[in-house]
């Protein structure tokens, strides 16, 4: 009887497993494989073994762009979730019309990166763009500049739209686990008399930890493979001064023809994005 | 327990397998079946980027059409990916063994690895073998898709580079219409002090610029020399370079050029706050008509007294068939026609006539039906001494074009010297020649 229970679910769960090992396991395996060679998408493989990786570690754009993607996860960690936190908190007082405001924030998310981008490139242009003709309008024309050229600002400009994009996403999340921070734990801390400050900090954080470790590995992972933004807006240029991880990769693929580098960069962000997910998920773990 | 859990698992993994396998060989069945079947109807899979807002697109894909309706035993199936998008389509489709069986691209720096990988066929055979081509084309017109020997496409679009300037800026401002450099800087001051911007340009703007000042000092065999390493880029190109940079430095372009899109630039020129424009020629459509009577198209300045006024000028796009449609006589025959037809002299006349487009060919149209920028640019072109093709379009390996541009960047954003320019220049060249003419 137990036998027979172990193949009906080893048959249940193989579809999934084929599933998984063909469109998931797989690709990461071939990727691996690739990064060991120079191929240009067409001519034969080219077996360099580890000289794709020799490069990449004395590469300074890679280095430059690792540097920018960085920033991407310091924005998450210290604006992106934050404001993700506060909007969840807002809706989860139960304000007036909390639904819609729910709805509204959340649309970001769902909007299409092009035309994120597009908007974001009205803001910033020189000569028309939005926020230019503001600061024009305010007296403030000493702080125009070239948003998204100026070495002080474009690497933040080109940021903004991810952060913002998924900063809905992120309240989505802690929205749901605010949902579960049990009614009696705030009653009681209220009759105890903590303050709003002190409700948050000692009591709904540590409540909703483990949904502020998704956050993070979500927000770290989103920073590292997002690359579209910065694509559409700059290219990762003036010279790189926008250049990211992900860009990086896919012009060495897709422009410079260098696939096996492409997957040497690939497989070295996966492993970056592990290494943090695993010191998150570590520092972060309830002790108990 | 085990064997039936490790049976099961090899079963399910063969079946996936051999169903994959299966599909590919139906599907390659099926498709042939199709071709030969439906009264021997070919199919021909064509990839394009003259679509949407492309200027091209209003004579392009018309002509696709006309030829699809014209020929009932050629069946096109078109695919379109507008403008840059058909790089990453291409390389896709090639990687995966899977090319169009015609397809339009760029010269040799953007085919060389599919020639190169023997994608794309040598054509010189049917080109010598058909009397219709004969004298069809400009002269050069196949040099970008020439290649140790061969020549792999047919060109149907050109390019040049013009310089357009506002002449009622030029008029209120008392500013006179520079014919050197030394003018030109003079003009840029004066502009800048006024609050205008001088050029409405982008960094592509400025590249065009240096390769100008370059171009007006070598003929064509010095610039072959130059892109293949048999020489070294020296004091021309420094001096060329200097004065790119000088110009950023002066503030000649627009905040934020580097950024900027090529339709962008051109609309600060429109809303009249720069009274100069320099630009590849695919803008030239794109020009407000209501304006056009402010415009006047100008010499390029000359760098120096030694500098003699140069066009940059030549064939920029091709139309190519791919090695499988090439071994498949029916599919070269067909193939071979609707090449003919993109790089034949309706669509040019049309590329003339109706979107103010440079074409390769050499074909009689109608001069009241062209655009009065067009007509002197194309005038410009024909009373010129000395033409020479772009770096940038025709002459750079492949590879060049990568580290070529930030480079340039970096040197209009004053990051390098324009001596460390040149060495740099010189590095990648010797790194990524142009073997073309071996």
């Amino acid at each position: 009887m137990n036998r027979q229970k172990n193949i009906t679910l080893v048959c249940f769960a193989l579809p999934t497993l084929i599933f998984y090992l063909y469109f998931f396991i797989s690709p990461v395996l071939s990727t691996l494989r690739d990064s060991f060679y120079q191929w240009d998408g067409i001519s034969p493989k080219v077996f360099l073994f580890m000289d794709n990786y020799r490069e990449l570690f004395t590469d300074p754009i890679f280095y430059q762009s690792l540097w920018h993607t960085f920033y991407w996860v310091f924005l998450v960690i210290v604006v992106q979730i934050p404001i993700g936190f506060f909007l969840a908190y807002f809706i989860y007082q139960r304000v007036r019309a909390f639904k819609f405001l729910r709805t509204v924030y959340f649309i970001p998310v769902i909007t299409s990166s092009v035309a994120v981008s597009l908007a974001f490139s009205f803001i910033y242009e020189a000569q028309f763009g939005i926020l230019n003709s503001i600061l024009k309008l305010i007296g403030l024309e000493n702080l125009t500049t070239a948003w998204l050229q100026d070495p002080a600002t474009a690497m933040t400009a080109v940021s903004l739209p991810f952060v913002w994009n998924y900063v809905g996403l992120m309240m989505v999340i802690l929205y749901s686990g605010l949902q579960s921070v049990p009614a009696e734990l705030l009653e009681a801390s209220e009759i105890d008399g903590v303050n709003s400050l002190q409700k948050i900090l000692y009591v709904i954080l540590p409540s909703i930890r483990n949904v502020l470790v998704i956050c993070l590995v979500l927000g770290i992972s989103y920073a590292f493979k997002q690359f579209d933004y910065v694509l559409l807006l700059t290219n990762g240029g003036p010279v790189h001064l926008t250049e990211v991880t992900g860009t990086y990769m896919y012009k060495q693929g897709f422009s410079e023809n260098r696939y096996g580098y492409g997957n040497a960069i690939a497989i070295t962000m996966m492993l970056i994005v592990i290494i943090f997910s695993g010191v998150i998920n570590k520092v972060l773990q309830p002790k108990n | 327990m085990k064997k039936i859990v490790f049976s099961i698992f090899s079963f399910v993994f063969l079946t996936v397998l051999i169903a994959c396998q299966s599909n590919d060989v139906s599907n390659e069945g099926q498709s042939e079946t199709n071709e030969n079947s439906a009264n021997d109807v070919v199919n021909l899979r064509v990839l394009h980027s003259f679509t949407g807002s492309q200027p091209q697109a209003p004579v392009i894909e018309p002509a696709f059409e006309e030829f699809d309706e014209e020929h009932e035993d050629i069946e096109l199936n078109i695919q379109t990916a507008a403008g840059n998008d058909i790089l990453e389509q291409l390389k896709t489709e090639m990687a995966a063994e899977d090319p169009p069986d015609v397809f339009t691209h760029w010269g040799m720096r953007r085919t060389e690895n599919y020639i190169k990988n023997e994608i794309i066929p040598d054509i010189s055979e049917l080109i010598e073998s058909d009397d219709e081509l004969k004298d069809l084309y400009m002269d050069g017109a196949f040099g970008p898709v020439s290649y140790q020997g061969g020549i792999y496409g047919l060109p149907f679009q050109g390019y040049s580079y013009y310089l357009m300037i506002n002449k009622d800026l030029f008029n209120e401002h008392n500013v006179d219409i520079p014919t050197t450099y030394e003018e030109l800087k003079e003009a840029v001051i004066t502009f800048e002090k006024e609050g205008l911007i001088p050029f409405a340009a982008n960094n592509h703007s400025a590249r065009y610029m240096l390769l100008t000042w370059f171009a007006q000092k070598q003929n064509n065999e010095d610039l072959q020399a130059y892109a293949t390493g048999e020489k070294e880029f020296g004091e021309d190109l420094l001096e060329a370079a200097e004065k790119a940079q000088e110009l950023a430095e002066l503030n000649a372009f627009p905040e934020g050029y580097m950024n900027l899109a090529t339709a962008q630039s051109l609309e600060i020129f429109h809303a009249e706050q720069a009274p100069m424009f320099y630009q590849h020629s695919w803008t030239v459509g794109s020009i407000d008509e209501e304006l056009i009577d402010s415009y006047e198209v100008i010499e390029f300045p000359l760098g120096d007294e030694e500098s003699e006024p140069t066009v940059l000028s030549g064939a920029g796009h091709f139309i190519y068939m791919s090695q499988r449609a090439y071994e498949d006589p029916e599919k070269r025959e067909a193939a071979w026609k609707l090449m003919k037809k993109i790089a034949g002299p309706d669509v040019a006349k049309g590329f003339i006539e109706e979107i103010s487009n440079n074409t390769a060919l050499n074909i009689d149209y109608d001069e009241s039906k062209v655009n009065p920028v067009f007509g002197q640019i194309l005038e410009d072109m024909n009373d010129a001494e000395k033409v020479l093709p772009s770096y940038e379009e025709e002459l750079f390996a492949s590879a060049v074009e990568g580290e070529y541009w930030p480079l340039t960047d970096s040197l209009l954003l004053g990051e390098i010297t324009p001596q460390e320019y040149v060495d740099t220049m010189n590095e990648i060249i010797q790194e990524h020649p142009n073997v073309q003419f071996d």
